[in-house]
């Protein structure tokens, strides 16, 4: 009895958690969020793990590259 | 549901329980250790079966045993503090740990700041750093009524204690939605009470200041139609840029001051070097004859945002959703991320940059009289195309 409650209670967990991460809800047991797409088979190029950043966009901060024209720096932004 | 872990290095065992909801990553992570260092295993009488470090603990069978093994012979003792000290204050609002190394092992300081050490520990590296590279009597500063900035005003206003001669001109840009009117009152509050002399620059003002052909706000409109929305940073940055630099003419300096931290220029720097490019000069930049001074350049946001925690607890909250550009976001995490994997990682690759570089850093020209200044890596044609559009406004 004990222990089908005990288990009964872990699996409510698990699907919380799993739950949470599905629909975006920000608690600290699931920062950062992570979609989980079940269905999708993965057949996607394994090449993207040794590609740098700036293959994957940050080549630039802005699409027009102003980062190196008017702000005369890479960043320049007060944050 | 606790549940045992075995953690593995060539040098030592370490048991520890765990809340079975976690992945063996996230235990990981709860003890600073990076997941790429460890492979996870189960083990079952002499047999043993590798795991994915993402796993949930809770679906790995009861009966087998969870082991964490350290991929490299690394003494974690030597790497990960095994005592650790406090340096206390009263009613702390932030710390920062220090790491010490040794024969005996890695130990950590824990720094405990409230708003009175915070500022006291800012305010003599600002003192500093002014005495160090500033040589004019009068110096612009311009603040944006955020906890970090405002920082500034207390050691500035120290070294007019000091030396008579110095004189600090302090200035706010109110242009909404980039500069909140509240921010700017902020920094009048500051300002007033430390009796330092400081300027509130509303449109009209700019406008007059700048000598503008046409309103700041139709040049925001058009700049946004042109670059993106999620540019306005940019916009902002260039606009304080500007307005420091025409005030350094008009009270005859060579000198402004801007409030770039320590993960601001680590940002910079990390962008510049993956794109394998000469990062833009640190902590003192020059545009032609006018110098920027950088005196909070190696100090943590989150320590300058301790000075004041209610005014950037204030800032924090006006924070509308933004609409900065997915490379800004990645690049600021980058390099918060870079300063908490290890104390002071980001601060020593700042430093090795610096001495690499001295020297030898990407050259900014000024174009056509126009108060832009672009790096070597700027665009031909994208500079013609912003120098047309400037034309049309200054």
């Amino acid at each position: 009895m004990i222990s089908s409650f005990s288990h009964y209670i872990r699996l409510w967990r698990i699907i919380n958690k799993n739950w949470a991460r599905t629909y975006n809800m920000q608690n600290i047991t699931t920062l950062p969020i992570i979609n989980i797409e079940k269905s999708k088979v993965l057949t996607i190029s394994k090449s993207g793990l040794f590609a740098s950043l700036i293959d994957k966009g940050l080549d630039r901060l802005t699409n027009a590259k102003i980062e190196h024209i008017l702000c005369t720096s890479s960043l320049a932004a007060f944050n | 549901m606790l549940r045992d872990i075995t953690i593995k290095t060539a040098s030592e065992e370490i048991a520890v329980k765990t809340d079975d909801s976690l992945t063996l990553e996230e235990v990981l992570r709860t003890k600073r250790i990076p997941s790429n260092l460890f492979q996870g295993y189960a083990k079952m009488g002499e047999e043993v079966r590798p795991i994915p470090l993402n796993t949930l603990i809770f679906v790995i069978p009861f009966e087998e045993k969870i082991m964490l093994h350290c991929i490299r012979n690394i003494d974690l003792k030597d790497v990960l503090p095994q005592k650790t000290f406090y340096n206390k204050v009263e009613n702390p609002v932030i710390t920062i740990p220090e790491f010490n190394f040794g024969d005996d092992g890695c130990s950590q300081t824990i720094h405990e700041l409230n708003p009175d050490s915070a500022k006291e520990l800012v305010k003599g590296k600002v003192i500093d750093f002014v005495k160090k590279n500033s040589s004019f009597n009068t110096v612009i500063v311009g603040i944006s009524g955020g906890g970090d900035s405002n920082t500034l005003a207390q050691g500035l206003k120290a070294l007019t204690l000091e030396n008579s001669n110095k004189r600090f001109i302090f200035f706010t840009i109110i242009f909404e939605p980039i500069w909140p009117t509240f921010a700017a009152d902020r920094a009048s509050e500051l300002c007033l009470t430390h009796g330092l002399t400081h300027h509130v620059y509303r449109n009209e003002e700019i406008e007059k200041l700048l000598e503008m052909k046409e309103s700041l706000s139709n040049f925001y409109k058009e700049y946004s139609e042109k670059f993106g929305n999620n540019t306005s940073h940019f916009f902002g940055t260039y606009l304080i840029s500007i307005v420091a630099r025409k005030l350094c003419q008009e009270y005859h300096t060579n000198e402004y001051i801007l409030g770039f931290n320590r993960e601001d220029l680590l940002s910079d720097l990390l962008f510049s070097l993956m794109n394998g490019q000469k990062p833009l000069a640190f902590p003192v930049r020059k545009f032609g004859s006018i110098k920027l001074l950088m005196p909070l350049w190696d100090i943590s946001k989150v320590i300058l945002d301790a000075c004041y925690p209610k005014y950037s607890f204030s800032n924090y909250q006006e924070r509308k959703e933004d609409q900065s550009t997915y490379q800004r976001n990645i690049i600021y995490y980058l390099a918060h991320s870079i300063e908490d994997i290890y104390p002071n990682l980001g601060l020593s690759l700042m430093k090795g940059i610096e001495k690499i570089f001295s020297n030898q850093w990407s050259e900014l020209r000024q174009e056509d009289n126009l108060d832009i200044f672009p790096s070597e890596y700027a665009d031909s044609m994208k500079l013609e195309e912003v120098k047309s559009f400037l034309k049309k406004y200054f």
